[in-house]
């Protein structure tokens, strides 16, 4: 298969990625319980700073892809995600960088907001951060940039075979091997509406280096 | 167990579907695909021997044209050298690298402390790389602007710029040898939204094969 006719399906490879993304994250969900020990599926998560740039990725060892597609994020400026076969442990790595500049966007904050629907995120001070809604393909997701916290929110639904919605909010943590602590995963219930359910990841983040701890807390 | 329903559900679904059908095309097990590496336009190989002692790693780029040669030293790497010139079958470019094996036993071992962390030309993350960089040095060659060496605990690649049509889109592929055995993955880096930094990333893993070969 050439590049071309890779690059040509691209754009339904953007969705896919980032539904794969989505159901990726949603995994832990269902086999995780909150523990806080051990995300399973998901190993080598990074965050790093280099060269002015914000650098996030994880790998899925349930994922075995041989091939994969890098692309900017449309509407987010000097950002892109990343799916490609892990060179190490045949796995999926999934990541996501964008431009400390950009981050800040420029000096101008993004609009301060909660969840999508409204709703007060959790663990932070106050309930909101400044938010950008980005459209990939059908999927909206939210970027929440700051100088403290790097957020993603990716809408889903989570109900179990017998119809019953996700009750409450679940959160876990996430660590590196050595047992730091990056950052929280929660998952968001519906709200009394219906809607507004999906996942959330929080990675505190100051002064260019990964914090040890977990989101600022209320 | 929760699952995913709803509008979104359906899409996720779609997306399931395609995926499984996009990875059928492109595999025919998991991970284990056709174990035939991917054609790019204007571009012969990359192809990795280990031969006399040195891993080495030749591309040609069909679009570049050079009338004379020049062989670089590899900073960092007394013994290893970068080559270019005409290729005389395509009328191209030959980019030849050869990396010796006591080099790399070298440098992998200590590449964090003596390399700087560099990750692609212009910013964007190496893809399956999780870190999305690696040590790395930067060798300035004619023609083609700085090839880049990057080398891990358990990794050597190398980045050659080349002119390529597309824009904002890296496509990752698993790299296979002669034998279909996995070696590493190998990058078609589009250029970027600057409209630079386009070329073929290659990184060979040296914990397998590769590695037994060189001593490691």
């Amino acid at each position: 298969m050439g590049f071309n006719k890779l690059k040509n399906r691209s754009g339904k490879k953007i969705g896919v990625i980032a539904l794969s993304v989505a159901l990726f994250l949603a995994s832990p969900i269902n086999g995780g319980c909150g523990k806080g020990k051990k995300v399973p599926g998901l190993e080598n998560f990074r965050l790093s700073v280099i060269q002015q740039r914000l650098y996030v990725a994880f790998v899925s060892t349930t994922l075995s892809w041989d091939y994969g597609v890098t692309t900017a994020i449309p509407g987010l400026k000097d950002a892109t995600v990343t799916v490609a076969p892990d060179l190490i442990t045949g796995g999926t790595v999934f990541q996501f960088s964008i431009g400390l500049a950009a981050l800040l966007n420029d000096g101008k904050p993004f609009p301060l907001s909660g969840l999508p629907d409204g709703r007060a995120i959790p663990d932070i001070e106050g309930g909101v951060l400044p938010r950008w809604d980005a459209e990939i393909e059908q999927l909206k997701l939210s970027v929440y940039l700051s100088n403290e916290v790097f957020g993603l929110f990716v809408p889903l639904k989570f109900i179990s075979k017998k119809g019953v919605t996700l009750p409450w909010l679940v959160s876990m943590k996430i660590r590196d091997e050595r047992g730091n602590l990056l950052g929280k995963v929660y998952a968001i219930p519906q709200n009394v509406g219906g809607s507004g359910s999906g996942l959330l990841i929080l990675l505190p983040y100051l002064g260019g280096a990964p914090q040890g701890g977990g989101p600022t807390k209320k | 167990m929760f699952y995913i329903q709803g509008r979104r559900g359906r899409f996720a679904l779609y997306g399931l579907v395609s995926l499984v059908l996009i990875s059928m095309l492109a595999a025919t097990g998991c991970g284990k695909g056709t174990r035939k590496n991917i054609k790019i336009d204007g571009v012969v190989g990359p192809t990795v021997n280990f031969i006399d002692n040195k891993l080495t790693m030749a591309v040609v780029l069909k679009n570049v044209q050079l009338d004379v040669g020049a062989r670089v030293a590899i900073p960092k790497l007394p013994n290893s050298y970068l080559e270019i010139g005409p290729d005389f079958q395509t009328n191209g470019l030959l980019v030849f690298i050869g990396v010796d094996a006591t080099d790399i036993k070298a440098l992998v071992g200590d590449a964090f402390n003596v390399l700087d962390p560099l990750t692609l030309p212009g910013g964007r993350p190496l893809p399956g790389i999780a870190e999305g960089w690696l040590p790395g040095l930067a060798i300035e060659v004619p023609k083609l602007h700085n090839v880049i060496i990057y080398a891990g605990t358990a990794l050597l690649g190398v980045f050659i710029p080349a002119p390529l049509p597309w824009k904002d889109y890296i496509g990752t592929f698993r790299f296979y040898d002669g034998a279909g055995d996995r070696i590493g993955n190998i990058s078609i880096v589009g250029k970027d939204s600057s409209d630079q930094n386009s070329g073929i990333l290659l990184l060979v893993n040296l914990s397998g094969k590769v590695g037994n070969l060189v001593g490691l």
